[in-house]
């Protein structure tokens, strides 16, 4: 019964015969033939996607959105168990990677690259970016590259930043084309492409300077929780520059930067802290500033109220508050907001 | 004067296209350059094809006039990322013109990438996948079938065998 329907609905379709139909000998993707088959009414519906279709689309989705759609019927349960088959594979390369699992003593990266590779074959777009990055790390940066751009053709906000990244730093840098995989993947919310944008946008790479849209995407990935963002930021809110002036935001940015472990942000934060006599917390932050070796600023080095400073925090914990209460280091911190450090400006896979 | 194309869908009625809006399509511009003017679709409804039409349109006017960074923020200022693109493909404006486009139900999106992989327009096909993905993410089986009017044929035992096999799956992530 179920074929007699089928082939009805197939006459209505007008199904082409070879004679009438235009050939398609150079199609690069293989069309399913399960087409034109429905199964609870006479129009076809998603459950009869090609398979070949239902593999791109679910390509760059997480483990649990993989198995959902999979528990969703038959025929994508089936389409979409290369897929699974690949995420099991990054799994283990993750283990191998990260030298952590049972019966995994420590990291191997051979084997990692191994199964991500599997899993890249398998149609994985995570499985890809994470093959390119062994690739890179290893110095492989044209293999690197390709599989960065197998999984930004499928529409993975990381191997498309990534992607990115690898056009800026070639030998041949193609900034235009960077930007246009920077702003691919920004467009899908991933907040260190936004960053990456917007450090373009800031120095017309790629693209006209325009530092009010560079702000805007500053914000953006600040607002995403990436870390120089939200201290770039903060010294637009503080300058003026792309973003109207002000000092409250400026502020709030610095110290969510500061909190997040910036380590100029930490510098800035303690001291605003010292400056609104918060000392204890100020040399917490100074401190640890002056450990990731921001003290080696040289903007900073030659201002004589900076090396007070710095001798109070190197100074036992016990004899802080004392020192830091003398007079000798009783100035406001007014003026030291000028000596604005230099906006974050690092790209990174 | 522009050279026309004629499309003839699948219930008969015919479309006359300019030739750079039918070349959207990488099948119709192999088979013009072939020799012939008049291309039918048998498994494409008009329905369908109008909507195909219209993308076409729209997108073959952006890649031979890329808009001025002037103009694309002008139209951009809806949209919330108001950045100056000089790039037609990533373009801010077409992108908001497109969002609106794929505001379809499932179903007139499920015509719509079948005909655009049949005709091979690759970034109309892209983007209804894209558009149904993101109506995919985060989202549970039964949902998903309840979105997609998708008919559960897995049989209970199936289903409770497969929902162990996901918990085992999903216990050393």
């Amino acid at each position: 019964m179920a074929s007699r329907s089928r082939s009805e609905m197939e006459k209505k379709r007008g199904r082409p015969t070879a004679a009438a139909t235009p050939v398609h000998s150079h199609s690069r993707r293989k069309k399913s033939p399960r087409l034109l088959l429905s199964r609870n009414s006479f129009k076809a519906s998603f459950a009869d996607l090609p398979s070949d279709l239902l593999m791109r689309l679910a390509a760059p989705f997480d483990m649990p959105t993989l198995w959902a759609a999979s528990m969703a019927c038959q025929s994508w349960r089936e389409a979409l168990r290369p897929l699974r088959e690949a995420m099991v594979l990054l799994r283990l390369g993750k283990r191998y990677k990260h030298g952590r699992g049972p019966g995994i003593a420590r990291p191997n990266p051979r084997r990692a690259l191994e199964y991500f590779l599997k899993g890249a074959d398998r149609g994985s777009a995570a499985a890809m970016v994470d093959a390119g990055l062994m690739y890179w790390e290893m110095g492989r940066k044209g293999e690197a590259q390709a599989l960065y751009n197998k999984a930004a053709e499928l529409g993975h906000p990381v191997g498309q930043c990534n992607l990115g990244v690898c056009y800026l730093e070639a030998d041949q840098p193609n900034p235009e084309e960077a930007v246009r995989w920077f702003y691919q993947a920004a467009q899908a919310g991933y907040a260190r492409a936004e960053y990456n944008l917007a450090l373009c946008l800031h120095k017309g790479r790629g693209l006209k300077i325009n530092m009010e849209n560079a702000a805007k995407w500053y914000l953006r990935a600040a607002e995403g929780g990436y870390v120089r963002a939200m201290y770039n930021t903060s010294l637009c809110y503080s300058t003026g520059e792309g973003l109207a002036q002000n000092l409250r935001r400026a502020r709030e940015w610095m110290k969510r930067a500061a909190k997040a472990g910036h380590s100029k942000a930490q510098f800035e934060y303690g001291l605003q802290l010292y400056s609104s006599g918060d000392m204890v917390e100020a040399l917490v932050y100074l401190e640890l500033a002056t450990r990731a070796g921001v003290d080696d600023a040289t903007h900073t080095r030659d201002n004589p109220y900076y090396t007070r400073l710095k001798q109070c925090t190197t100074m036992n914990w016990t004899q802080k508050s004392n020192q830091v209460q003398s007079k000798s280091c009783g100035k406001s911190g007014a003026n030291l907001e000028q000596n604005h450090s230099q906006f974050d400006l690092q790209m990174t896979l | 004067m522009a050279k026309m194309i004629k499309l003839v869908s699948g219930d008969g009625a015919e479309f006359e296209v300019e030739e750079e809006v039918a070349f959207q399509s990488k099948i119709i511009k192999d088979i013009v350059a072939d020799a012939d003017d008049v291309i039918p679709l048998p498994t494409v409804s008009s329905k369908v094809l109008i909507q195909v039409i219209e993308y076409c349109r729209k997108h073959a006017a952006v890649n031979s006039f890329p808009l001025s960074p002037s103009s694309s923020a002008a139209a951009a200022a809806s949209s919330s990322s108001s950045i100056s693109y000089s790039k037609p493909v990533s373009d801010p404006a077409l992108r908001a013109w497109d969002n609106e486009f794929v505001k379809l139900n499932n179903s007139s999106l499920f015509d719509i990438v079948i005909a655009a992989n049949y005709l091979d327009i690759e970034e109309l096909v892209d983007l209804v996948l894209e558009t149904v993905a993101d109506r995919i993410k985060g989202k549970q089986a039964q949902e998903i079938r309840r979105q997609f009017n998708i008919e559960n044929d897995f049989t209970p035992e199936e289903e409770e065998a497969l929902r162990r096999e996901n918990s085992w799956a999903f216990q050393n992530n």
